[in-house]
């Protein structure tokens, strides 16, 4: 079927349309925070010769693995137009929980299933809540982040969790032809969540939810349904963060994790993701999560005082996002 | 006269687009001047500019002949130049008269006086003949009365011209002649109205002078009483415009979607219809009479308080948007940017997601396929972009709109339904579209086609159904069709309950 008349030549240019490209640049957004990534670096280059030696480069990876996961369950949550305030809490309760059950049983099979399945659940109940029970993300995560510090402190008393077979801590502590897990974990699964998001319909979804959820049911696609698996996967990321958090420390404590959740959420902002849903690169998230990373490491070994590095990273969060908002117009 | 307002030498490029070459624009004080063109001819880009919304490449702007800057809403506004945008800018969540008084809230010691507002309110609608409610949040009002508390809005300010675009694409006929009166209302106290819409009747009824845009590039400029309409279109177009309803009469079949006693809210009563394979059923009636409702609850798309449905003979219970567009129902929404598009993907983004289990092949979106199915639309809508990776939202309203058919064109399904097709199209592309409608039912597709412009409805329709206040008034087969017995119908005047026995069910 052809229209015969209404020929446009003038301006319509049908088919010169650039062919589709790999590497989405139009959404690696967050294209300051790389600008800003890479002038950080090279200021700490200069000032301090130990910070490019490839022990100090995965050392920044290590201490940022349990953020950088967690920010991308926080991601895709914030791409739906949500936001989750409880992961510190759920990681606190998942480790506490799963150091429990690996001390009563010594399996580290069951202390695995058991951190990732209390922060699935925890995901879960948020999605349920969010989606069927009409709450608002912000008031609906800061009730369960505070449930869920609630239980940890009730059930371990105050007291931490510690000693572990090595089985348990592998994810945190293992390392595999000599790079540490806490590098291979964070590397593999932004590897696959970059597929999903950028060539799975689940992605595509995940954009277009956020960006206006009314069309998109309109479209027959079960929104609801897809937050809920949204908050899940946040959920279970959250999980695998308190999975390596326990095993490097090696030990559950319910006083874990505070803050977590204002770290995830800058390390995507700072990624150029819009709080508002809908526009967002996970690359960008990447590069958000290594600012924070790289900014404690260097003002770390320049021996400047913690307090002094939160101004820092403070400041760096306004410029990174203001950058981004700029080289967007 | 004075000449209020002169455009000269306007130009202005977005990347792959020419919006305007060198466009001229005059307009008299105290004149209606139309401006009129296809979809994408440059008509609100225009304004825009005018309007401080966009800045002008290249040109001059002449308010009673001094040479203005306008690099802002504010300052256009300082310079008397007031804008009701085709997409209404209205904040939802707020009230009307909020809206209203939107930057400007007169107050007492930093708090807004209520009262006051409420009083403004209300005497600016008053003063245009409408009856909504200051308190009533903007977002549960329909279009129409959105449309007007923009107006409200903007006449608020002192202005000495008013941009009207496409102000009438969500009014009815009546809504229409109110918005006319307090155009001409206006005219008569010295104010020029620069008034855009698509169509024919209402630029001959109300306006003084034409300018006509094609492609960017000026026309000519016209007094409207030295044109007809079909010169008009002819300007608009370059070229004839034959047939304006091809319609051609199909096979009609077997029921495919019947809806039983279907009760919505306060808004739908008890009211039943059946849809045929071939056929195209037209849904009349006056804006607010459940129509949007009606075909919504079918949909899935809003809660149904009871009623039963039924597809190709069997009993189905349609409770979301899924099932319906998994059982074979694919629904058109009727505002575009608030239902039926996401503005910030590109046309292919949004081509794709509506077919998107279709493009999936081992757990990834097949972009080949994709991109082929938009560029297929493209093409076959006859949308203008410059490529299927322009962003929506950079597109003008009428080619938004062919977008949101095509989503729906290049699925086939077997029920389609339309909430007003054709908001906002061209009259060139209105025609292709009733062509396309016309082979969808001819390919075997039972159409449902909601409107409220009755020459559209009686054009395309084999059959017709009436609502009034949420209950049917009328039933019409296309042999019996009249505008006299229909409009009787729409405003619940008609003397019978049914001119026709309904369509047998099942
Ligand atoms: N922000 C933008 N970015 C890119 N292209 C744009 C932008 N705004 C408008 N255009 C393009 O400029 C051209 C003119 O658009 P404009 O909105 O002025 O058309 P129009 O005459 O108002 O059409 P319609 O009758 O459909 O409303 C179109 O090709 C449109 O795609
Ligand atoms: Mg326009």
């Amino acid at each position: 079927m052809k229209f015969a008349t209404g020929n446009q030549p003038v301006n319509s240019g049908v088919g010169s349309a650039p062919s589709v490209n790999l590497l989405p640049l139009n959404k690696l957004r967050g294209m300051g925070s790389l600008i800003a990534l890479i002038l950080i670096m090279v200021v700490f280059a200069v000032s301090s010769p130990a910070f490019l030696q490839i022990q100090n480069l995965m050392n920044i990876i290590v201490q940022v693995a349990v953020i950088a996961v967690i920010a991308a369950g926080a991601m895709f949550i914030i791409l739906t137009g949500g936001i989750d305030l409880s992961v510190g809490g759920v990681l606190a309760l998942a480790g506490v929980l799963s150091a429990s059950a690996v001390r009563a049983t010594d399996s580290a099979t069951l202390g695995i299933i058991v951190c990732l399945g209390t922060a699935v659940l925890f995901g879960l109940l948020a999605g349920l809540l969010v989606t069927y029970g009409r709450i608002p993300p912000f008031v609906c995560t800061l009730g369960t982040m505070s449930i869920a510090r609630g239980i940890a402190f009730v059930y371990s008393g105050g007291i931490p969790i510690s000693g572990f077979p090595d089985a348990f801590r592998f994810a945190g502590a293992g390392e595999v032809a000599g790079i540490p897990m806490m590098v291979i974990i964070p590397i593999v699964i932004y590897v696959i969540l970059y597929f999903v998001l950028v060539r799975t319909p689940f992605g595509k979804i995940v954009y277009a939810i956020g960006s206006n959820e009314e069309a998109t049911r309109l479209t027959g696609i079960d929104t609801l349904k897809y937050k809920l698996i949204v908050y899940s996967l946040a959920g279970l990321l959250t999980g695998i963060g308190a999975l390596l958090y326990v095993g490097r420390i090696n030990s559950g404590h319910p006083g874990s994790g505070i803050g977590y959740e204002l770290n995830a959420i800058a390390a995507v902002v700072i990624g150029g993701t819009s709080l508002s849903g809908g526009r967002g690169s996970i690359i960008g998230t990447v590069i958000g999560a290594l600012i924070m990373g790289v900014i404690s490491n260097g003002l770390n070994l320049m021996n400047i005082d913690p307090y002094f590095q939160s101004i820092v990273l403070g400041t760096v969060i306004v410029f990174a996002v203001m950058i981004d908002q700029h080289s967007q117009k | 006269m004075a000449d209020a307002l002169k455009m000269r030498g306007v130009s202005k490029r977005f990347p792959g687009v020419v919006a305007l070459d060198n466009v001229d624009l005059t307009v008299a004080e105290g004149e209606i001047h139309a401006i009129v063109g296809e979809n994408g001819a440059g008509k609100s880009t225009l304004m825009r500019i005018l309007s401080g919304a966009a800045r002008m490449d290249r040109g001059e702007i002449l308010i009673n002949d001094v040479a203005v800057e306008i690099g802002s809403s504010q300052q256009a506004i300082n310079l008397g130049i007031g804008t009701v945008y085709q997409n209404l800018n209205l904040i939802t969540d707020l009230t009307v008269a909020e809206n209203i008084y939107m930057n400007r809230f007169p107050g007492r010691g930093g708090l807004i006086d209520r009262r006051k507002i409420a009083d403004g309110a209300s005497q600016a609608l008053a003063e245009m003949n409408s009856d909504i409610a200051p308190s009533a949040r903007v977002g549960d009002l329909s279009v129409a009365d959105q449309q007007m508390v923009a107006i409200a809005r903007v006449l608020a300010y002192d202005i000495k011209i008013l941009i009207l675009d496409e102000p009438t694409s969500s009014l009815s006929k009546a809504e229409s002649e109110d918005l006319f009166r307090n155009m001409r209302r206006l005219k008569s106290l010295g104010v020029s109205i620069i008034f855009i819409s698509h169509h024919m009747d209402e630029i001959f009824s109300v306006t003084d002078a034409v300018t006509v845009l094609r492609d960017g590039r000026l026309v000519g400029r016209w007094r409207t009483d030295e044109l007809d309409e079909h010169a008009l279109v002819h300007h608009m177009v370059g070229r004839e415009v034959t047939e304006m309803f091809p319609k051609e009469v199909a096979a009609i079949g077997d029921v495919v979607l019947a809806a039983d006693h279907i009760s919505v809210d306060d808004l739908v009563h008890d009211v039943s219809f059946c849809v045929r394979k071939g056929e195209v059923l037209g849904i009349g009636g006056l804006v607010g009479a459940g129509r949007t409702e009606l075909v919504k609850s079918v949909f899935g798309a809003c809660p149904r308080r009871s009623g039963d449905i039924s597809l190709e003979g069997q009993p189905i219970d349609i409770r979301s948007p899924k099932q319906a567009v998994e059982a074979g129902i694919a629904f058109v929404p009727e505002d575009r940017r608030r239902e039926g598009l996401i503005t910030e993907f590109s046309i292919e983004d949004n081509i794709s997601l509506g077919s998107i289990w279709d493009l999936t092949r081992h757990f990834a979106v097949d972009f080949k396929a994709g991109a082929k199915l938009s560029e297929g639309m493209i093409q076959a809508m006859n949308v203008k972009t410059p490529s299927r990776k322009q962003l929506v939202k950079n597109l003008s309203g009428g080619n938004q709109q062919k977008v949101v058919l095509g989503k729906w064109f290049c699925r086939q399904p077997k029920v389609l339904i339309f909430d007003e097709p054709t908001r906002g199209i061209d009259v060139g592309a209105k025609a292709e579209i009733y062509r396309k409608i016309s082979d969808l039912a001819k390919s075997g597709v039972a159409v449902i086609i909601v409107s409220s412009e009755l020459p559209e409805l009686m054009g395309i329709s084999d059959r017709i159904i009436v609502l009034n206040k949420g209950r049917m008034t009328g039933e019409f087969m296309r042999s019996a069709f009249s505008a006299d017995q229909i409009m009787l119908a729409a405003t619940g005047k008609a003397g019978t309950e049914s001119p026709l026995p309904r369509g047998q069910q099942q």
